[in-house]
């Protein structure tokens, strides 16, 4: 049996989470084994995609840490005989893959993006270097676990009549949490949109990413930034893109004022389409983009709005 | 108390490379190297713990060959007080049981009270050496620190989630695991440059190794991106062009 962890936010699987059915149903011939930590979830979905037995893992007391969760999900885990265990490559799926690997003595490759055959045994395909290389790799145990990379794979739907239960297991956190900033409005979060308008030192202050938060509420994305936009203290570092952010692959990437250094493309450049709005035409990010437009942000960005907007009424 | 922070070496990540052309590895000859950048934020903070606290120790740890000891000359220079490293010549090419049993027999040694290391190496990537030692010698951890403070019992540690910023108390006795900071590691001091050299730096034998049971194929390169095109057109037409192209071609809009 394949196990499979999804990830669950406000009661729903995340669409990421979906994916890993889908891939395990198309490289492993197996039941699938799903399983989830919370109390409350629409469960409806992972039955749809394709999962035979769907736990959900819920812990006597609340689990909010990494190693809280890691702790519960081994307890529910240990005793199950599960050939592989997948996990979404997401900031918390990996850590989770980490320690319920660990713990279960299991080897582990993160962040696959791709998988074949070869000489009858599957080898992995996962971006090293800050995405300048890719390597291939093959596990030599029966057992072992990988995490997968968003966007590698569509959620297919191919419903099944499987089995829901609640598993109560003893749960802990060990850290005290003193104190929470939480986030000032409901903002997409970068690592799990599909568009992502991305803005760069070219927007040149705090009030240069308003033309770009307009147009991102308008077309549903996330707002994205560069290094030296977070460094500068114009917008917060969780929205940080690139090898000391976040790594993105978005359907569409809308680089604005941002001029495509290699710690940048780190970041994004698997994103499926990019465009670069840059006044410099030889910025290299020009290299990478699907499309280009050589000019003022703040005279395309807002038009890009309003045309849209146009079109949409 | 001691602090033992764990630092890589790796080719600075600013700096175009190449495959070699059988795809056996990275072509890696005029690449300048640095300290891992997320150990090099490791290393600050615990540099900070030593300034605002008595008999505190920052021990270097790395597994890596006769290279890595300028790597970790940087870290005394910077203001560790002393150094380890466990000899190999390729640790690139250990798997994760290997080098974490490697890891773990000398932190056995060594015995700290805490232990700081970046998220990641920028280099393989493989980024969660950190939480299965950590999970294996059952220290409590936390991943992503990006903002640090040491108290008079305990660390005050910030970190990153879905839902904002939270800060926790982190018992002095855990595992930190640093992301970019909202501090800068500092530069070594020409006096830090100087003392460095008379500070000792350790080297441990390795004996035997596991079997492997993750095992490195061959490298390839990303596919190139297919050239993009640049829209030529006097604006506004070139944003209602951009806009046709992503609905109709791209179909992303
Ligand atoms: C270890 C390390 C890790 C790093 N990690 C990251 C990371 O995670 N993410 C990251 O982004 N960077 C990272 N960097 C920094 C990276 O090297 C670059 O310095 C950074 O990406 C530059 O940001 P930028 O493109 O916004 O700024 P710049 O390079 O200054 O580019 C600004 C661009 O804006 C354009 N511009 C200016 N005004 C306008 C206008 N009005 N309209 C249109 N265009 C305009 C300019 O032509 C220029 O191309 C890292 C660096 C190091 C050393
Ligand atoms: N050869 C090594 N020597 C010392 N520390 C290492 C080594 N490899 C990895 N680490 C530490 O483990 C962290 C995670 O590495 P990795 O899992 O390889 O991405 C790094 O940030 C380092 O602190």
């Amino acid at each position: 049996m394949i196990g499979i962890f999804l990830e669950i936010k406000d009661g729903k699987v995340k669409k990421h989470s979906l994916e890993l059915i889908t891939f395990a149903l198309k490289n492993y011939n197996s039941e699938i084994f799903t399983f989830a930590l919370g109390e409350d979830v629409e469960k409806e979905e992972v039955f749809k995609h394709g999962a035979d037995y769907f736990y959900l893992v819920s812990p006597t007391e609340k689990v909010e840490s990494e190693e809280g969760i890691i702790n519960s999900l081994f307890e529910f885990l240990k005793e199950k005989d599960l050939k592989v265990l997948i996990f979404p490559a997401s900031n918390t799926g990996r850590i989770i893959a980490a320690g319920v690997s660990a713990l279960l003595n299991l080897p582990l490759i993160q962040d696959i993006i791709e998988v074949k055959e070869e000489n009858g045994e599957k080898i992995f395909k996962r971006p090293i270097l800050a995405g300048k290389a890719y390597v291939w790799e093959k596990i030599n145990s029966e057992k072992y676990s990988i995490s997968l990379r968003s966007n590698i794979v569509n959620p297919v739907e191919n419903p099944k009549n499987g089995k829901f239960e609640k598993i109560v297991v003893k749960g802990k956190d060990s850290l005290k949490v003193l104190e929470i900033k939480e986030k000032e409005e409901e903002e997409i979060d970068v690592s799990e949109a599909e568009i992502i308008v991305s803005g760069g030192r070219g927007v040149g202050g705090p009030e240069g990413f308003e033309p770009l938060r307009e147009l991102a509420k308008l077309i549903k994305a996330a707002v994205g930034a560069s290094r030296a936009a977070v460094d500068a203290g114009w917008i917060d570092h969780s929205h940080q893109v690139g090898q000391t952010g976040k790594t993105v692959s978005p359907n569409l990437y809308i680089a604005c004022g941002i001029s495509g250094a290699l710690q940048h493309l780190a970041g994004m450049r698997t994103s499926k389409v990019i465009v670069a709005i840059n006044k410099d035409p030889n910025a290299p990010i020009f290299q990478i983009a699907d499309y280009g437009i050589v000019g003022d942000l703040f005279q395309i960005v807002p038009a890009l709005t309003e045309e849209i907007k146009k079109l949409r009424t | 108390m001691k602090i033992l922070v764990l630092a890589k070496r790796v080719p600075d990540t600013g700096v175009p490379i190449k495959i070699k052309p059988d795809g056996s590895g990275v072509d890696l000859s005029s690449i300048p190297f640095v300290m891992n950048p997320y150990d090099e934020y490791a290393l600050e903070a615990a540099l900070r713990v030593k300034e605002k606290k008595e008999n505190v120790e920052v021990i270097l740890l790395s597994l890596g060959n006769e290279e890595y000891k300028e790597t970790l000359r940087h870290g005394l220079a910077m203001g560790a007080d002393r150094a380890k490293l466990i000899k190999y010549e390729k640790p690139n090419e250990l798997d994760i049981f290997q080098i974490s049993n490697l890891i773990i027999e000398e932190i056995k040694k060594e015995n700290p009270d805490a232990i700081f290391c970046g998220k990641k190496a920028v280099d393989d990537e493989r980024n969660y050496l950190h939480i299965y030692i950590a999970t294996k010698i059952q220290k409590p951890f936390i991943y992503g620190a990006v903002n640090f403070e040491v108290n008079n019992s305990s660390f005050k540690v910030t970190k990153e989630t879905e839902k904002g910023l939270f800060i926790f108390e982190v018992p002095f006795n855990s595992f930190i695991i640093f992301d970019k900071c909202q501090f800068e590691p500092r530069y070594p001091s020409l006096r830090g440059i100087m003392m460095a050299k008379s500070k000792k730096i350790d080297e441990i034998i390795v004996s035997n190794l596991t079997d492997k049971k993750i095992e490195t194929l061959r490298f390839e390169s990303p596919p190139p991106r297919k050239t993009g095109k640049i829209i030529n057109l006097p604006f506004p037409d070139n944003v209602k062009e951009l806009i046709r192209l992503l609905k109709e071609e791209s179909k992303v809009l």
